[in-house]
């Protein structure tokens, strides 16, 4: 029996901390479960992901909703928390464990911080100072350097992104850039300007996923994989991440039976236009070192042979951290059912979605999640 | 920022210290030559900057040791938003140690990018206690 997705809702996104958890988070659970049909009382269980967000904080917004007196269980793996709420909810349909499951991320970003995010001071590197700008802007530095990347190839990036997301009514920014605007932008950490960054957003995103049982909305799980990333250290010779995104998509992959070559759309986790570049690589839609051009040659435009991050991605969107990995698997369950009008791929039946997240010094990446969703035929 | 050793009378407190004391970050060895301590497998030579009993590789047993003071840039940037105490701009670099691991240093010019594959020589620490490195060429 395969495992489906049979509702999908979020919150808006942007920075709406006066709203709080819970308000957010029942938006995006009602949604979900008014999508999926199902009741609150019909949850056997919740699976669900947020990284800052306090102790407690989804029993106290659970409770707001009536789902009490089931199991709940709280996972934190970076960038990667949704997504692994979704895998984890998955994986328990497939082995038998319960029936109807609720995966849900939420993240109040701008409650936590009042600018960027400040690296855990446990961490080796996050207490020198390291913040993902800067771990980013090293890897466009050596793709620069590397590969002859170059800052027009990574702007195209962000002008694609905005430019979808200009079409996604729940996106935290929502409007058009122009290449020489981007690289004309503040500098955040050499080579990325400002709109080759993320935003801070406050949102919350769910699924309910179940056995498969025959209703033409579904959205048919064919794999999911996680994994953590590989020691990253003097022997590796690839910019961080490229490894663990390339492994777990490959092991997604060879479960669903399918490459990278027959997926319609992608939403994969473009915190930095390099992110892109390096996570489209690693999925093998271009070969190492020449990501860059894809964007730029309008392969991954929404017209494109392999559309990328239909929604605006991250980059339009906003990125609280929990939310995001379930937003894009809403963003591709819409996808495949035909409803996001303007950035609608037209005729998407396959679709992937790719969550990276880090933070630990020594390693690829904490975790990385990619899921291949198919639509009804 | 200055590129000195780690003073050992006369200290103040760092200004982002952990109220535990904590610090994670590699140690550096005062001196003249400072450099980054660490520990070495015993059984496949692996580098590790943790002070770990087995080898993450191998599982071997490792000894404690210091790596080269020289080593190329991996990659570096320049980040220009504070982080967290800390006041832009803030020039952080990996560095391959030429016998050792990748140790993430701070530019000694806080200014100054550290290009892939420059070769840069571990000067001390800085005032906040970071791994501080200089490109051959650089004053010191």
């Amino acid at each position: 029996m395969s495992t489906v997705v049979r509702g999908v809702g979020t919150s808006a996104f942007g920075k709406q901390s006066h709203r709080g958890a819970p308000a957010l988070l029942r938006d995006a659970v009602t949604e979900a479960l008014d999508d999926a049909g199902t009741p609150t009382t019909g949850i056997d269980a919740v699976f669900a992901g947020t990284v800052f967000d306090g102790p407690g904080t989804i029993q106290r917004c659970l409770q707001t909703l009536g789902i009490v007196g089931v199991p709940v269980v709280t996972v934190e793996n970076a960038c990667a928390s949704g997504t692994t709420a979704f895998h984890e909810a998955v994986e328990a349909v497939r082995l038998g464990r319960y029936e109807n499951v609720l995966a849900v991320g939420v993240e109040t970003m701008t409650h936590t911080f009042s600018s960027s995010i400040v690296p855990e001071d446990t961490d080796r590197e996050g207490r020198s100072g390291m913040a993902m700008p800067s771990i980013y802007g090293m890897a466009a530095a050596r793709y620069a350097a590397e590969f002859g990347t170059t800052p027009e190839q990574l702007a195209a990036v962000a002008v694609k992104n905005f430019g979808n997301g200009v079409h996604n009514p729940r996106a935290a920014r929502r409007r058009g850039v122009s290449v020489e605007e981007v690289l004309a932008s503040r500098m955040i950490a050499d080579p990325l300007t400002v709109l080759q960054c993320c935003g801070m957003s406050d949102a919350a995103a769910a699924a309910v996923v179940g056995p498969a049982r025959n209703a033409p909305d579904d959205v048919t799980v064919r794999a999911t994989a996680l994994r953590s990333g590989g020691l990253w250290d003097h022997r590796s010779t690839k910019v961080w991440g490229w490894d663990v995104v390339h492994d777990t998509a490959a092991a997604a992959f060879e479960t669903a039976g399918v490459g990278a070559s027959d997926v319609d759309v992608f939403e994969v986790h473009d915190a930095f236009t390099i992110g892109e570049v390096v996570t489209t690589e690693a999925l093998g839609l271009a070969p190492l070192g020449e990501g860059g051009r894809l964007a730029a040659a309008g392969v991954t435009t929404l017209s494109g042979r392999s559309p990328v991050n239909p929604s605006g991605g991250l980059l339009s969107r906003g990125h609280p951290l929990g939310a995001t990995g379930l937003a894009q698997v809403a963003e591709i369950v819409w996808q495949l059912r035909g409803l996001t009008g303007a950035r609608q791929v037209d005729g998407a039946r396959l679709g992937v979605v790719e969550t990276m997240g880090g933070g630990a010094a020594g390693i690829d990446g904490n975790g990385c999640v990619v899921a291949v969703l198919e639509g009804a035929a | 920022m200055t590129a000195t050793t780690s003073p050992t009378t006369d200290e103040k407190p760092r200004r982002d210290a952990p109220p535990e004391g904590y610090d994670p970050r590699p140690r550096v060895t005062d001196g003249i030559e400072p450099a980054v301590v660490g520990t070495r497998c015993t059984a496949c030579a692996h580098p590790t900057l943790e002070d770990v009993e087995r080898c993450p590789v191998c599982g071997g047993p490792t000894r404690p040791t210091t790596f080269a003071r020289t080593g190329t840039v991996f990659s570096g940037t320049v980040l220009r938003i504070p982080v967290g105490d800390r006041q832009p701009p803030i020039s952080l670099a990996y560095i391959d140690l030429d016998d050792g691991p990748r140790v993430l240093g701070h530019g000694q010019d806080p200014e100054r990018v550290l290009r892939p594959h420059e070769r840069v020589t571990l000067v001390g620490e800085t005032d906040e206690g970071d791994p501080a490195f200089a490109a051959d060429g650089e004053s010191r």
